[in-house]
C-alpha cells in the first residue's frame, strides 16, 4: 500500500513537472517605441538566495525575469553587491534581460535601492552620503518600500532620491499602504517607481516600472529614470508619472500588458498533480517510517 | 511553485541549489550532537532516521496547496487573515516538530531525557543561528549595526 502510494505519487509529480516545464518558456515581445523611446518594464528591486532571502539563485533570477514579461531589472542584495554582479555577468554571457547591478541599503532608518553601481555601498552611513556615493558610481538612488523606514530621509536626502517606489506589494495588503507611499512621494522630486521587492512569493513584476529610455541599456534606463520618463500603475490601474508620459504610455495600451502569470491548462495540471504528487509521496514517507 | 504556480524542471533545480543550505545545516549540527553521547546507531542510519516522516514535509505540501488557490498578487501578498493562520500552523510545526527530536534523541539514541533536550537545544541553535546567517546575509549586520 506504502509502495503503491509512492509510485503514485511519483508518477504525479513527473506529468506535474512535464506539464509545468512543457509552458515554461521565455516571454518574447516584439520591442516597442514610443516617439523614439523605447518603453522598457523594469523591476528595480529584486532578491536572489545569495545571502539576500531569496529563493532563486542569481541566475535563477534572470531566467525569471525572461519568464514574467521583463525587459530589465535591478538585482539588489542586502548590504551587498555580489548576487547583482554575478546576474550580471550570467545576463551578458547567455542572454537574457538587462540586469543593472543593485543592492538593497538596509539600515533600521531607511531602505535605498541603489542601482547601476560597481562598487558595494557601506551601509553605517546616512540616508545622505549613501545617495552621494551612488551618484558618485553613476547609479540611481530610489526609496525602497518608503512607508516603512523613513526616519533617515532628511531635506538633503529627500532632495536627492531619484526614484521612489509608488508600487510595491504592500499596497495590496495595507489600505493605507498606497497613501503612504504618496504622501512621501510628494515630499520629494524623484520619479515614480513600481517595483516587486520580490523573494520568493508571487511572481517578480508584479509591480513594475516603464522606463521610457532613449535605447535599450542599463545607461539608457538610468538616464530615463534621472529625467523623470517612468510610468506605474497602481491600484485599480491609477497612473504615476508625468502627466505627458502617462497620456503616451495610455495610447500604447502599456496599462493593458499582460498579467506577469499566465493561467494556461497546463498550468493548472501541474498545480494539481503535483500537490496530490506531493500529499501522496508524504503519506508514503510516514507509512515506510510506521513500518 | 510559489513563484510560477507551476512546477517545473528549471525551478526545482534552482530551489535545490538555493536551499541545499538547510540539510546541510541540519546534518552538519545532527553530526556534531550525535558525536556528544552514547551511538547505538552507525550516523548513516541514525541521519536516515532523523529526517524519516519530517513534519516538515507535510506543512510544505499543505503550504503548497494553498497557492493553487492563490492569484498571483494574492500569492506574493497573503491576506492578514490567512497568513495569521499560516503562521499559527508554523508554530505548531516548530513544537511538533521538537517533540518529535526529542523523542528521536531519547528513545532511538538512548539518551537521558536531560541529554535529549541538551542535543534538541543545541543542534537547533546550531542549525538555525547557521542558516538564518545564510539566508539573510549581510542585511542581518545593516539592521544590527545601525545608521546615523
Amino acid at each position: 500500500m506504502t509502495g503503491s502510494r509512492r509510485s503514485l505519487g511519483a508518477i504525479l509529480m513527473v506529468i506535474a513537472i512535464a506539464a509545468g516545464t512543457l509552458v515554461d518558456r521565455p516571454r518574447h515581445q516584439p520591442p516597442l517605441t514610443i516617439d523614439g523611446f523605447r518603453a522598457l518594464a523594469v523591476d528595480f528591486h529584486v532578491h536572489s538566495s545569495l545571502w539576500s532571502s531569496g529563493a532563486l539563485t542569481p541566475w535563477g533570477v534572470v531566467l525569471q525575469a525572461e519568464r514574467d514579461g521583463l525587459d530589465a531589472f535591478a538585482s539588489t542584495g542586502h548590504n551587498a553587491i555580489a548576487s547583482g554582479k554575478v546576474s550580471h555577468w550570467f545576463a551578458t554571457r547567455f542572454g537574457g534581460p538587462i540586469v543593472l547591478v543593485g543592492e538593497e541599503i538596509r539600515t533600521p532608518r531607511y531602505h535605498l535601492i541603489a542601482a547601476g553601481i560597481t562598487r558595494q555601498i557601506g551601509f553605517r552611513q546616512t540616508a545622505e552620503a549613501a545617495i552621494a556615493e551612488v551618484h558618485r558610481q553613476g547609479g540611481i538612488a530610489i526609496a525602497a518600500h518608503p512607508g516603512l523606514e523613513t526616519r533617515g530621509y532628511d531635506a538633503t536626502a529627500l532632495r536627492e532620491l531619484d526614484g521612489t517606489e509608488i508600487c510595491h506589494p504592500m499596497i495590496y495588503q495595507r489600505s493605507t499602504a498606497q497613501r503612504d507611499l504618496e504622501e512621501f512621494a510628494s515630499l520629494t522630486h524623484a520619479t515614480p517607481i513600481g517595483s516587486s521587492d520580490f523573494h520568493a512569493f508571487g511572481p517578480m513584476g508584479l509591480c513594475r516600472t516603464w522606463v521610457f529610455a532613449r535605447d535599450d541599456s542599463p545607461q539608457g534606463i538610468i538616464e530615463g529614470v534621472r529625467a523623470h520618463r517612468t510610468v506605474v500603475y497602481g491600484l485599480g490601474g491609477k497612473a504615476y508619472g508625468d502627466p505627458e508620459w502617462i497620456a503616451r504610455a495610455g495610447r500604447c495600451g502599456l496599462r493593458d500588458a499582460p498579467p506577469p502569470e499566465g493561467n494556461s491548462p497546463f498550468t493548472w495540471i501541474s498545480r494539481i498533480a503535483g500537490v496530490i504528487g506531493l500529499a501522496l509521496i508524504a503519506m508514503g514517507e510516514v507509512g515506510r517510517t510506521a513500518e | 511553485m510559489w513563484i510560477s504556480g507551476r512546477l517545473t524542471i528549471r525551478l526545482i533545480a534552482d530551489g535545490a541549489v538555493s536551499f541545499v543550505f538547510v540539510p546541510f545545516f541540519t546534518i552538519a549540527s545532527f553530526a556534531l550532537v550525535y558525536r556528544l553521547s552514547n551511538r547505538p546507531l552507525r550516523f548513516t542510519r541514525a541521519v536516515d532516521l532523523f529526517f524519516a516522516a519530517n513534519p516538515w514535509l507535510a506543512w510544505l505540501v499543505g503550504f503548497i496547496a494553498l497557492r493553487c488557490f492563490l492569484t498571483p498578487v494574492r500569492a506574493a501578498v497573503m491576506p492578514r487573515g490567512l497568513w495569521l493562520a499560516v503562521e499559527v500552523s508554523f508554530v505548531t510545526l516548530l513544537a511538533w516538530s521538537a517533540w518529535r527530536d526529542w523523542r528521536f534523541f531519547r528513545d532511538v539514541l538512548q539518551r537521558p531525557s536531560t541529554r535529549a533536550t541538551r542535543d534538541l537545544l543545541l543542534q537547533r541553535a546550531i542549525a538555525w543561528s547557521c542558516a538564518l546567517a545564510w539566508f539573510q546575509g549581510p542585511a542581518a549586520a545593516g539592521l544590527l549595526g545601525g545608521a546615523r
